[in-house]
């Protein structure tokens, strides 16, 4: 070939190629197209499980365009999707954090309307209340998921509380007594001083029935935790018990009965040290003990029982946080009834059984379906026991999009037409129980604090961030040993300076006291 | 000499004659303009409110209050003083430290010894910074780091080094050298393979000890190349390395940790402002911008050595 000759080839190929990319994805000739971005932990093969394939049965018009970030990016993502204005027709977010941002900046449309046409099984199952979640200034703006907000408890390694003879403690003064204990006294017996009496996260995340003791609390994820003081909305990040607890708890890790590297564990670090068998003490989802348990029990701790109990009774209260505001689903505007009638037959009883039951976010239905072609839930003793059962939870979690549904929402069946299928798909929650998981529900549901500021205020689009990273330096700065006074009072001045009084009086105006 | 039609009938005739050369550079060009030199325009954000309803064109103008802004943020002055003294330990330490490393490698005869050096600074340059900060992590854990096993068994305290205030920027500091001055080190190991032998050879004639060699012949032969990376570094002076620092860094060392890169990627990616975080970048550039044109022209007048 000549040097021409493959010039000339170059060429066409560089230009054939430029208009392929420039061209995009190619919409399918008369079919509404749906973007649809999921927020998965990890990426499976969504395009051909159950759930697109039972939805691509049902709307054969809809071109099914799926976008996954995946959970851990989504942080740095989802900002600049929205300074881009290209979100999808259905995504998902936390909305404390962006719903202001989202309406002030016309990127998702109300779903009043469309709800009321198209929108029957997502109001009828929904979980009582949670719908309130998603309106801001009098409008429906998402779907909120239905999963219990009530899930974290206070647990405790009750081996070790029989191992050296301790009674399970009550108080904040006798939770102290016991991590020490926990700390100094070789509670695992393996002759090593290798263990501690608590561990929380970077950013004093998951520690927060220590700071309900005290009557106030950073919440999950330090979303923030309001409460109702002298008939005013006021925010426990500045009251001056969170200064007395952030002291306190500074002297527990001063006494160095708690993990020592507590300031900058990731979840992973952290996770890792309890199946270490390093730290006694857990604030978490007692969902996730019968793992740790179990992960306990494979390493050899024969009698591992990490175990739910009330939390600390402290000098102004006891509790523990609700998680606040759950997840919601919303839609950008475009194609919206199509969307929300998409999203609608997701809740279902017809999809339910077309997709085999692969919805729950938490519970993987067996692969075989039952003698009356009902999908069929792995039980607690199961999921422990079964070889294939971890293989099968993955593929089914990450091969289907997240929507909000929950078996453990009392009204998910609600609407369905066969009653015994609805019994049926609640038994099944049921079943999924263990023993861990229906103490810590209980001790949940009682000792659960919720936000009186239920909704975001417009103010929180321009402040909430900032106000929110200061919080976690502040506080980390207290609890690691820094002159209080002088931190506190630099918070307080700079809260003030910096929006979060403007939020307060925003929350007062707008959200009722009840 | 040649007119204006015949100059450009010559770059025709070297165009053609070129064309495939022309061709591939080309490609290299338009990644340029793309990615480099068209983004500029969309700088002018710094001087808007940019809001996401209304997009980049539509947003109001604000001129230079953005700017404002940022030097009346009590944060700014922290993240400038921390990205300040960083950045000038990086170069005062970590600048001559593979200048020092190559001269002592050049001058060490056996090349065995000479390649397994080499070797061992330069592997660490293409481990990620996350697994290099793993690595970090077990060695300066305080429960179980090696450093903190060797210390406790010394009789001392353990250290949380990543955590403590004193220690964090000279682990930046330490960390960074070990990790990039073995890619540097190479760059100076090829620019003494240049300088004429011969001159050595007539230097020890000469009766040169081996400090007046590396004084008058190497430092000398390798000067322009110093010259050159050292104004590119001082280019970056507000440039700390937004990985490092991310990684590593806690609200327990924002004080003297939190650096231009982390705090724009706080304000800007996760908080959503980008009007502000536009206006650092655009005061990060002019700096560096500056420090480039100034540095040149000093070295040049000092040295008679700089980049154009």
């Amino acid at each position: 070939m000549s040097k021409n000759k493959f010039f000339l080839l170059f060429l066409i190929i560089f230009l054939l190629s430029s208009t392929q990319i420039f061209s995009g994805a190619q919409k399918e000739e008369g079919k509404v197209t749906l973007r649809w971005m999921d927020l998965p932990e990890a990426i499976g093969d969504v395009e051909n499980g159950e759930f697109m394939t039972a939805l691509k049965e049902k709307f054969p018009e809809v071109d099914f365009q799926l976008e996954p970030i995946l959970y851990s990016a989504y942080k740095e993502k989802f900002p600049v999707l929205m300074a881009a204005g290209d979100l999808p027709e259905i995504f998902q977010t936390n909305a404390q954090s962006y719903l202001p941002q989202l309406v002030a900046g016309n990127l998702i449309a109300p779903l009043d309307d469309a709800l009321k046409t198209y929108g029957k099984d997502i109001v009828g199952n929904a979980r009582e209340g949670h719908l309130a979640f998603g309106q801001y200034s009098g409008k429906q703006y998402s779907i909120p998921g239905s999963y219990s907000l009530k899930y974290f408890a206070q647990n405790i390694r009750m081996d070790w509380l029989e191992n050296l003879g301790k009674a399970v403690p009550k108080t904040m003064d006798e939770f102290r007594d016991v991590a020490r204990a926990f700390t100094f006294s070789d509670p695992d017996g393996n002759g090593k001083d290798d263990t501690y009496g608590t561990a929380f996260r970077q950013n004093i995340n998951f520690i927060d029935s220590f700071f309900n003791a005290y009557g106030v609390a950073p919440n999950h994820h330090q979303i923030g935790m309001w409460r109702i003081r002298n008939g005013k909305q006021t925010n426990d990040w500045v009251q001056p018990e969170m200064k007395e607890a952030l002291e306190n708890l500074a002297s527990w890790y001063e006494e160095g009965i708690i993990h020592p590297e507590s300031l900058t564990l990731d979840w992973n670090q952290w996770w890792n040290l309890y199946l270490q068998n390093k730290v006694g003490m857990w604030y978490h989802q007692p969902r996730r003990l019968s793992e740790m348990n179990s992960s306990l029990i494979k390493a050899g701790i024969k009698n591992a029982k990490m175990w739910p109990i009330a939390p600390p009774k402290g000098p102004y209260g006891q509790g523990t946080s609700n998680e606040g505001q759950p997840w919601g689903t919303f839609f950008s505007g475009n194609n919206l009834d199509k969307a929300v009638e998409v999203y609608n037959y997701t809740f279902t009883q017809e999809f339910f059984l077309k997709s085999k039951g692969q919805l729950d976010y938490a519970f993987a239905p067996k692969p075989e379906l039952n003698s009356k072609g009902w999908p069929v839930y792995y039980t607690y003793d199961e999921a422990l026991t079964d070889p294939n059962y971890e293989e099968r939870r993955k593929k089914v979690q990450y091969s289907r999009v997240w929507t909000g549904w929950a078996l453990e929402n009392p009204n998910m069946t609600k609407t369905w037409p066969d009653r015994d299928l609805a019994a049926h798909v609640m038994q099944q929650f049921q079943n999924t129980l263990g023993g861990a998981q229906i103490e810590g529900n209980k001790l949940a549901d009682k000792w659960a604090v919720t936000s009186s500021k239920t909704v975001p205020v417009p103010a929180d689009a321009k402040y909430f961030v900032n106000l929110q990273s200061m919080f976690r330096e502040i506080a980390t700065k207290i609890v690691s040993g820094k002159d209080s006074d002088q931190v506190w009072s630099e918070w307080l001045a700079y809260y003030n300076a910096n929006g979060g009084a403007e939020i307060e009086k925003q929350v007062n105006e707008l959200i009722p006291v009840k | 000499m040649q007119g204006p039609a015949s100059r450009f009938s010559s770059f025709q005739k070297q165009f053609w004659k070129n064309r495939f050369l022309f061709f591939m550079a080309l490609s290299i060009l338009a990644w340029y303009a793309i990615f480099r030199y068209i983004p500029y325009y969309w700088n002018l954000i710094a001087f808007k409110d940019y809001q996401y309803s209304m997009g980049f064109a539509k947003s109001p103008w604000v001129g230079f209050e953005n700017f404002k802004a940022l030097f009346q943020d009590p944060f700014f002055l922290r993240v400038l003083r921390n990205t300040l003294v960083i950045s000038g330990l990086k170069i005062a330490i970590g600048f001559p430290f593979p200048i020092i490393l190559a001269i002592f490698l050049n001058e060490v005869f056996k090349s065995a010894f000479k390649k397994t050096i080499q070797t061992i600074t330069f592997v660490p340059f293409f481990i990620s910074w996350v697994i290099y900060a793993s690595i970090l992590f077990s060695v300066l854990s305080p429960s179980v780091g090696m450093l903190n096993v060797l210390i406790s068994r010394l009789g001392g305290e353990p250290i949380y080094f990543l955590a403590s205030e004193k220690w964090f920027r000279p682990i930046l500091v330490i960390s960074d050298i070990t990790k990039q001055s073995g890619y540097f080190t190479v760059i100076y190991m090829a620019a003494l393979a240049g300088v004429d032998e011969e001159i050595f050879e007539a230097a020890i004639c000469d009766g040169a000890n081996l400090f007046q060699r590396i004084w008058h012949i190497t430092i000398p032969g390798i000067a322009p190349v110093i010259t050159i990376l050292f104004i590119l570094r001082l280019g970056q002076l507000l440039t700390v390395g937004f990985e490092q620092v991310y990684i590593l860094y806690s609200p327990m060392v924002y004080d003297v940790g939190d650096v231009i890169e982390t705090f724009n990627y706080r304000q800007g990616i996760l908080g959503g402002r980008f009007s502000y975080t536009t206006a650092l970048g655009l005061f990060k550039s002019s700096i560096g911008f500056v420090l480039v044109i100034a540095s040149n022209w000093v070295l040049k007048k000092l040295t008679g050595h700089g980049l154009w």
